[in-house]
């Protein structure tokens, strides 16, 4: 188990150094310079020449990659060029945020994935329907989903404010917009992992045993199905936590991405740096976490890493 | 006129979805090709095109689509960005897939250090939170019409590599690849007349899927401002300018988000009719008893 | 002695596939019945018949009846409060059948739960009782562990105790040993013959190994391409076959145990129809040496001797 947990953190860590090295380099090659950003007016050779020096930018690029990679192992992740205040206080301020998006927007999936899954594979039926819906869902892209709901729920039916704010009213949005963009991954994935136990051997002993069906379908078929969800769920939850851009932009949700595409916006290095790496490693840390909590609920997968 | 031969062979639902979606896409692009008989897409009205209070008027006789609220005919600009809309997104998904089944081929066929090599990348590429790179990316590269290409290609090569990776592997486990090898055969041979045949209903599924991510996510990134360069419309681009119309002038943002759908809905529908026609038989369930 | 199972006249299809065709036949209480057949004679197929436990798509003509219940005659709630009360199914593949995700005492435990409506402790002291009962050793352990921690005798002993556990009349064992090595194998086949002889239970069991008939049935049922040809007590069967295919099957069996090395194995001639393949007239024409032009045309009708039946216009032995 320690060995697995040991070789899983290793392979995670190349892979984030990997994306830190290649974010890093990538700016180097962005057209524009940040210190024309950061002066207040058009600075002359000679101030420019100094703040350079003072941010290090004048150093060879592998010096700074090291520079950085050392900064941040000691756990800094530098200062904002535009808004002069350390970067990890700066996401960490924009984290509640995100990560109440990040689990509503988990929460809406599952619940409205799970019944539609359920459903699918119960009822041929509702299947038509819902494979049907399904198929539409899959064909909107995430803002367009979202500006329909503002539309249909704000404009139209004057349910839910149009306007931003970080109140429970504003999550509403926001996260259904998310959860509407992840039904038919979830109804997919948990009507096949349905279908798949319902015709199963383990499930006609459970029959001949004169078991109710209610009983079959949450005993033996849900904890076939429940390793999946988990799955899909943690690997939504980490890269919704590394920021949801465009839902974000759509209702005016102060998190991660809007941080993000600002810092982009004003070429502001060391947040985006920052944004890339607090993403990466919240990918990278929950699908760990994913893994072992998969292992956890299928007792065939435990004994192979022990 | 003759009967549709298309599939005959199909079972009938794979057969109904694959005619769909080609229906949708084939209507799509028939009003994308006639756009230059559809108005001036740049025209801007202020005289007839807006009403008296200078809003966007909605649709009616002139303008079956409405217009904007620069005057333009949202029909005549929703046709051209159907141009510009499809040719980025069938090229980019067309170049991503090519790159993803050479990588994912060449890492589960050769093996060793080119494997670590690809597959690591190929998982930097997965990890990438999407959206956000392709912004990034898009402070790299010049503006203009390939440049959504070049981005959507490099977010999208990642994976159809994995996917195929994993086929290429598996047979590879099988065992007939040694068997070629033993009888002497090229290993570019091989790659090409033993793997590639039976990845083809694996890339033949995935093309459309793909196809309809990629017109999604340039749409997604023309809304965001990071894709197709105004004043040329696409689908995303007038999103984005309908969207500050939405409480006064809705059909702005549904008129664009209409084709899109449609667009995207044919392509998958298309991928549906594969999936179906390759599904392994009748599913039951003793729960029916 | 009374019948507990009256299976009459029962076919069963899969669309356009005939799998069973008119088997008429009884288990009677407290015997074991061993239903002999190779792969494709539809052995399994009547043996879930029986429980009706088809997929959805057999279409299923005829009558099942158990301890006067017409089976396919009863709605589904009815039908459900039956299975593991009035039958018990031992399934062919144990690993299967048991859910890997569930502890094997849980699988057990549950039965008491559903039927019984007892609390979860004590159907879980029930659950290790009925372990004990079916020869598992330190079944309070063995309770909490998962399917595939347990070796393939023990799984087949787990599957027996939930089968089992409410002490039904009527066992359906489908092959159960067939995936065993042979000393598990000879001691599930004990444990089946004591926990007979201690209820006082039916087994219908099905096999296609002649070696299995003999150490356990008291009546065997031949079954070939989907017709029941011959059905009688073990020992007439083994030693006084009547049907062509029978006679066959024995010879094979007894080649085997006594052949010496260098001697040539009998086999049997030629190959049975591919499943589902109804011939017209009796099936096993294109394999008899005996056949005549009769046998092609209609399926023989059973001759009686007593406990003994025949389906076969020139049957063998002391009935020409």
């Amino acid at each position: 188990m320690a060995r697995f947990i040991g070789a899983r953190a290793f392979q995670g860590l190349v892979t984030l150094l990997g994306l830190v090295v290649l974010a890093f380099l990538v700016q180097f090659v962005i057209p524009g310079d940040p210190v024309r950003m950061l002066a207040p007016r058009t600075p002359t050779e000679e101030v420019a020449q100094r703040i350079r020096a003072q941010l290090g930018l004048d150093r060879p690029w592998w010096e700074q990659l090291g520079r950085y990679l050392t900064r941040i192992a000691q756990g800094d992740l530098g200062e904002s060029y535009v808004r002069r205040q350390p970067v990890a206080r700066l996401i960490l301020g924009r984290l509640p945020a995100t990560a109440a998006l990040a689990l509503a927007g988990v929460l809406a999936e599952i619940l409205l994935g799970f019944p539609v899954g359920v459903a699918m594979a119960l009822s041929p039926h509702l299947r038509r329907w819902l494979s049907g819906l399904n198929l539409v869902l899959l064909s909107l892209p995430t803002f367009v989903i979202g500006l329909s709901l503002l539309l249909a729920m704000g404009f139209w039916l004057r349910l839910l404010p149009t306007t931003g704010g970080t109140g429970l009213r504003e999550l509403i949005l926001p996260a259904l917009t998310l959860g509407l963009a992840g039904t038919p991954w979830y109804a997919g994935v948990i009507r096949d992992r349905l279908e798949e136990s319902l015709g199963s051997s383990y499930i006609r002993m459970a029959v001949a045993k004169g078991l109710p069906n209610r009983w079959i379908l949450v005993r033996h078929c849900f904890p076939h199905v429940l390793p999946a969800v988990v799955t899909m769920a943690g690997m939504d939850f980490s890269a919704y936590l590394s920021g949801v851009v465009v839902v974000e932009t759509i209702f005016g949700w102060p998190g991660i991405g809007s941080l993000a595409v600002q810092a982009m916006q004003t070429l502001d290095r060391p947040v985006v740096m920052g944004t890339v790496l607090v993403g990466g490693a919240a990918v990278i840390l929950l699908n760990g976490v994913v893994d072992m909590l998969r292992m956890f609920l299928d007792p065939r997968a435990r004994e192979g890493i022990g | 006129m003759a009967p549709i031969t298309i599939a005959s062979g199909w079972p009938i639902e794979a057969r109904r979805s694959l005619l769909a979606g080609i229906a949708l896409i084939g209507a799509v692009s028939l009003i994308a090709l006639l756009a230059p008989w559809l108005g001036d897409p740049y025209y801007q009205d202020f005289a007839t095109g807006l009403s008296p209070a200078g809003l966007p008027l909605g649709p009616n006789h002139t303008h079956p689509l409405g217009t904007d609220s620069l005057g333009r005919d949202v029909l005549a600009r929703v046709a051209l960005a159907g141009r510009v809309s499809l040719s980025i997104g069938i090229l980019a998904a067309l170049l991503s897939l090519a790159l993803g089944a050479t990588v994912g081929m060449m890492a589960g066929f050769y093996g060793g250090f080119l494997e670590a090599l690809l597959m690591r990348l190929t998982d930097i590429g997965l990890a990438l939170p999407t959206t956000l790179a392709g912004l990034a990316m898009t402070a790299l590269l010049p503006a203009g019409l390939l440049r959504p290409v070049v981005i959507i290609t490099l977010l999208f090569w990642a994976y159809p590599a994995r996917l195929v990776y994993n086929e290429t592997l598996r047979m590879r486990r099988r065992g007939f690849v040694e068997a070629a090898v033993a009888m002497g055969e090229a290993r570019y041979r091989i790659l090409l007349r033993h793997i590639l045949p039976h990845l083809k209903t694996l890339l033949l599924t995935y093309a459309p899927m793909n196809a309809a991510a990629a017109v999604m996510m340039e749409a997604t990134l023309s809304y965001l401002g990071a894709g197709v360069p105004l004043p040329t419309p696409s689908w995303g681009n007038m999103i984005g300018e309908g969207q500050g119309a939405l409480a006064f002038a809705p059909h702005l943002f549904l008129a664009p988000a209409a084709f899109l759908l449609l667009t995207t809905l044919g392509f998958l529908l298309i991928a549906e009719g594969f999936k179906q026609a390759h599904s392994r038989g009748i599913r039951f369930s003793w729960l029916a008893l | 002695m009374r019948a507990l199972v009256q299976v009459r006249d029962l076919a069963v299809a899969y669309r356009q596939t005939r799998v069973l065709e008119g088997v008429s036949l009884e288990v009677r209480a407290g015997e074991i019945l061993a239903v002999v057949g190779e792969t494709g004679s539809g052995k399994t197929t009547l043996a879930m018949a029986i429980a009706r436990l088809l997929p959805p798509e057999a279409t299923v003509r005829g009558q099942v009846e158990i301890n006067g219940y017409d089976l396919y005659a009863l709605p589904a709630h009815a039908m459900r409060s039956l299975r593991g009360r009035l039958i018990g199914l031992v399934p062919q593949d144990a690993m299967a059948a048991l859910n890997p995700v569930l502890p094997v005492g849980a699988q057990v435990a549950e039965v008491f739960r559903a039927h019984l409506g007892v609390s979860a402790p004590a159907a879980w002291a029930r659950a290790v009782e009925a372990l004990a009962w079916v020869q598992i050793p330190r079944p309070e352990r063995v309770a909490s562990l998962y399917p595939h921690q347990l070796s393939g005798g023990m799984r087949q002993r787990a599957i027996l105790a939930m089968a089992l556990a409410l002490h039904p009349p009527l066992l359906i064992a489908d092959e159960p040993t067939t995936a065993l090595d042979r000393i598990t194998q000879s001691e599930i086949l004990a444990l089946v013959r004591r926990l007979q002889a201690e209820t006082g239970m039916s087994v219908l069991w099905i096999t296609h190994d002649m070696e299995v008939v003999a150490a356990l049935a008291h009546r065997v049922a031949v079954l070939y391409a989907g017709r029941l040809v011959e059905v009688g007590p073990c020992r007439k069967i083994l030693e006084a076959s009547a049907h062509p295919y029978t006679e066959a099957l024995v010879r094979t069996y007894r080649d085997l145990l006594a052949g010496a090395w260098g001697e040539p194995l009998y086999a049997i001639e030629g190959y049975p129809p591919p499943a589902g393949h109804m011939l017209p007239g009796c099936p096993f024409h294109p394999r008899c040496p005996y056949a005549q032009p009769v046998c092609r045309e209609r399926f023989p009708d059973p001759l009686w001797r007593g406990e003994h039946m025949v389906a076969c216009y020139f049957p063998r032995g002391d009935w020409g």
